[in-house]
C-alpha cells in the first residue's frame, strides 16, 4: 500500500532567509553607495582603481626640466633640448593649438605667458612639420583681449610667424560629452577649435594660485571653455567645484603636452597679484600630472590633497602621476633649480583676517 | 554659427530711424532685417528665454539684449510697422518675465553673504543679474538686463526694486579708482583695474536709468568711469574696444569731443589688423547689411561693427525710443 501524502509548502529556512537578508542588504548598500558617492559613483570608483593600478605597472613619465636664463636669449635650443628627452608626441600633419595663459595686464606682474617661450614653441612646432598652428585663448576677465596680446607683445610676435590667434570666447562653439563625470555636467560647450585640434599645448606661466594652490598645465584649460555660453570669469566653473571642473576639462580634451614657461613664476598672492621669481626653467612633458607635480616641487609646493588638490585628484583618478618614483625627471635635476615660493594665502585664514 | 547677441545688436544698429520707414530703406537692408528678426523669433524658447545660438536648448543672458531690441521695436510705430510681428508684444512680456524670476542672481545666505563680503568687499544684498540662471551677477550682464528692461518705459522701470537694486549693485561693484570689470573690484584685498568693456556698459546702463534726481549722488561713479574710458581710448589697439568706448563717451560728452571720438573711430576701424578672428570691420551700414546671410543671422565681426554704428549715431533711439 503506498501512502500518499499531502505535498507539503516549501517553507524558507532560516539558512535562507539569512542569506537573502544578506543579498538584499549588500545590493541596497551597493545601490545607497553608488548614488551617494556621485557625480562619481561606485561603479565608476572601480573602473578608476583599476585605471590607477594599472597605471602603477606602466612606465614612469618623462618630465624635462631645462634651463632658461631669461627672455632675451635664445629658448628655441633648450626647448629642443627638453623635446629630445621626452617622449614627444608626432607633430607632422597635425593641426595643433597653442593655448597660453593670458589674463590681465598689471604693471611688473608676471602674469602671462611670455610671448618669448611661445614663439620658441611655435618655431619647434613648425620645424617638426605640424599642418597648421594657432593661439588660442579665452581670458575669463575681460570680454576682448585684443589689447593684453599687444601689451604682452603676443600680437606683433604672431604676425611675425604668419600665425592666427583665435579669441576663444567668441569662437563657434560645439557640443562636446563630457568625461569622467565628475561634475555632473553630460556635456561641455567647446570651442570649435579646440574641438578639431589633433593636439593641445598648455603653456601656463608657473604660478601659485589662491584658490587651487597652483596653476599650471591643467588649470590653463579653465581658459578654454567658452565666454559666450560660461561668461566672464566663467565663475560657474569655480562654484561648482574647482578640482571636479579641472580634471574633467583635462579628461575630456586630452592635451598631450605641456610646456610650463617657468623663465619668472609668481609667487604668494597668485594668479594676479603675487612677486615674481625668477625660476629660470622651461618644464615640458606630455604627462600634465607629472608636469604639474613637478613644477609644484619646483616652487617648494607640496601637491597633495591639502594644497593641491587637483593634481591629487587627477593622480587619483589614474589621469595621470604625481608621486616622485613614477616620474622620471629628464634634463636639470631638480633639487638644482628648485626654490620655495612664499605660499598663496590660504582662504580660512583670510576670512579671519578681515 | 549663427548667435543671438550681435544679431541683435546688429538688428538694433539698422534700426536707426533715418532709414526705418518711408522711401529710404534699401531693400537689401530690409531683407537683412527681416530676415535678423525672423531669426530670433524662431530662437525664442517657450520659457521666455533665448540661448546663445539655435543649437543652445539652455536659458542665457542673450535674453537681455534681444529684450531690448524688442522694447525698442514695439515702441517705435514707424519701425514696427515694417519689420514687427503681432507676437513680438507676448515675446518681449514672457522674455520681461524670464529676466525677472529667472536672470537675477539669487539670494545668498548670511555664511556666504559674510564670505563674500570679506574676500571680495562686495554686497551681495545688491543682486545683479548672471549670465545664466541660478548663477552669480555680473557687471556686463546687469547692465545689458537694466537696459533691456528700462527701455520699455523709463518712468516706471526706474522706480522698480529690481532696477533701484541692480543700480545699487553697479555702484557696490565700480572699481574704487573707476570704470568697471567684471564684478570684482577688489580680490583678496587688493585692487582689481577696470576693464574697457565692462565700463562701456555699465555706463550705457547708467545713461538709461540717471535721473536729475539720483545723477548727484552717482555723478562721482560716473565721471570717474568716463574718465577711465577716455583715458584708455586713445592707446588701444582693438577696433573693438575703441567702438566700444566711442560709443559709450558719445552718451556722456559734449558734441565737439563726440565728433573727435567718431572721426578716430572711424580711423581704427578701416585700418583693421587682417590676424585676428574677432576684428572690427569697416563702418557703413552697406557692410552690415551684407553680412546677413541666407539664415539671417550675424556672427562675429559685425558685433563690432554694430557697436561702432551706435557709437557714430546721434539720434539715441536705441536708447529712448519714441
Amino acid at each position: 500500500m503506498t501512502l500518499r501524502t499531502k505535498p507539503r509548502k516549501r517553507k524558507m529556512t532560516r539558512r535562507q532567509f539569512t542569506r537573502l537578508l544578506l543579498t538584499g542588504a549588500i545590493g541596497g548598500s551597493l545601490v545607497v553607495a553608488e548614488l551617494a558617492s556621485r557625480p562619481l559613483g561606485l561603479i565608476k570608483w572601480f573602473g578608476v582603481t583599476f585605471k590607477r593600478i594599472s597605471r602603477g605597472f606602466g612606465n614612469a613619465s618623462k618630465v624635462a626640466i631645462v634651463s632658461a636664463p631669461s627672455y632675451d636669449v635664445d629658448l628655441l635650443t633648450p626647448l629642443k633640448t627638453a623635446w629630445d628627452l621626452i617622449d614627444a608626441p608626432v607633430i607632422a600633419g597635425k593641426k595643433i593649438v597653442i593655448k597660453p595663459n593670458i589674463i590681465y595686464n598689471l604693471p611688473d606682474r608676471a602674469i602671462n605667458t611670455n610671448a618669448s617661450v611661445i614663439e620658441a614653441a611655435i618655431q619647434l612646432l613648425q620645424e617638426k612639420g605640424a599642418k597648421e598652428i594657432v593661439v588660442a585663448e579665452g581670458t575669463a576677465y575681460q570680454r576682448d583681449l585684443t589689447d593684453l596680446l599687444y601689451t604682452s607683445g603676443i600680437a606683433p610676435m604672431l604676425q611675425l610667424h604668419g600665425v592666427n590667434f583665435v579669441d576663444l570666447n567668441h569662437d563657434d562653439i560645439v557640443k562636446v560629452p563630457s568625461k569622467g563625470g565628475y561634475t555632473g555636467r553630460e556635456f561641455t560647450w567647446m570651442p570649435k577649435t579646440i574641438a578639431d585640434a589633433d593636439l593641445i599645448v598648455s603653456m601656463p606661466k608657473m604660478k601659485t594660485h589662491h584658490w587651487a594652490g597652483a596653476t599650471l598645465s591643467m588649470k590653463n584649460l579653465y581658459g578654454i571653455v567658452p565666454g559666450v555660453k560660461y561668461g566672464w570669469p566663467k565663475n560657474n566653473l569655480h562654484v561648482t567645484g574647482i578640482e571636479a571642473n579641472i580634471v574633467e576639462l583635462y579628461e575630456t580634451m586630452a592635451p598631450q603636452l605641456a610646456i610650463v614657461d617657468g623663465i619668472t613664476g609668481m609667487e604668494e598672492d597668485g594668479p594676479l597679484f603675487g612677486n615674481s621669481r625668477n625660476s629660470q626653467v622651461l618644464v615640458v612633458g606630455t604627462d600634465l600630472v607629472a608636469v604639474d607635480a613637478t613644477c609644484c616641487r619646483l616652487m617648494g609646493i607640496e601637491p597633495d590633497s591639502t594644497h593641491v588638490k587637483h593634481i591629487w585628484y587627477a593622480d587619483w583618478l589614474g589621469l595621470g602621476v604625481m608621486n616622485t618614483d613614477k616620474i622620471k625627471i629628464v634634463g636639470v635635476p631638480i633639487n638644482t633649480v628648485r626654490q620655495v615660493y612664499a605660499p598663496p594665502p590660504n582662504l580660512d585664514q583670510e576670512l579671519k583676517r578681515y | 554659427m549663427s548667435y543671438v547677441e550681435p544679431t541683435a545688436f546688429a538688428l538694433l544698429a539698422l534700426f536707426n530711424k533715418l532709414g526705418a520707414g518711408g522711401q529710404d530703406v534699401p531693400e537689401k537692408r530690409y531683407d537683412a532685417v527681416k530676415k535678423g528678426m525672423i531669426f530670433l523669433r524662431t530662437q525664442a524658447h517657450a520659457d521666455g528665454s533665448w540661448g546663445v545660438m539655435p543649437a543652445d536648448t539652455g536659458a542665457s543672458w542673450m535674453t537681455y539684449p534681444v529684450v531690448w531690441l524688442l522694447n525698442v521695436l514695439l515702441k517705435i510705430p514707424e519701425l514696427f510697422s515694417y519689420y514687427g510681428e503681432p507676437e513680438d508684444q507676448d515675446k518681449r512680456d514672457k522674455a520681461k518675465a524670464w529676466i525677472l524670476s529667472k536672470g537675477r542672481e539669487p539670494t545668498v545666505d548670511d555664511t556666504t553673504y559674510n564670505q563674500v563680503e570679506k574676500l571680495f568687499q562686495i554686497d551681495s544684498n545688491f543682486r545683479g543679474f548672471s549670465w545664466g540662471p541660478g548663477e552669480a551677477g555680473w557687471v556686463i550682464p546687469t547692465s545689458l538686463a537694466v537696459v533691456g528692461l528700462v527701455v520699455e518705459d523709463p518712468a516706471t522701470m526706474r522706480e522698480t526694486v529690481e532696477i533701484k537694486n541692480a543700480k545699487d549693485y553697479l555702484r557696490d561693484r565700480a572699481c574704487p579708482e573707476g570704470g568697471w570689470n567684471v564684478g570684482n573690484p577688489y580680490m583678496l584685498g587688493k585692487k582689481l583695474p577696470p576693464t574697457p568693456d565692462a565700463t562701456t556698459f555699465a555706463l550705457v546702463a547708467w545713461r538709461t536709468t540717471l535721473t536729475a534726481s539720483d545723477f548727484g549722488p552717482n555723478i562721482d561713479t560716473v565721471d570717474k568711469g568716463v574718465a577711465y574710458l577716455e583715458s584708455y581710448f586713445d592707446t588701444s589697439n582693438s577696433d573693438h574696444t575703441v567702438a566700444l568706448c566711442a560709443w559709450a563717451l558719445s552718451l556722456f560728452k559734449e558734441a565737439d569731443a563726440v565728433d573727435n571720438y567718431r572721426l578716430h573711430l572711424v580711423r581704427g576701424l578701416t585700418s583693421g589688423d587682417k590676424i585676428f578672428t574677432y576684428k572690427g570691420q569697416q563702418v557703413t551700414k552697406r557692410t552690415l547689411a551684407g553680412q546677413n546671410k541666407t539664415t539671417g543671422d550675424w556672427v562675429d565681426s559685425p558685433f563690432t561693427t554694430a557697436i561702432a554704428l551706435l557709437a557714430l549715431s546721434d539720434d539715441r533711439y536705441y536708447l529712448d525710443p519714441k
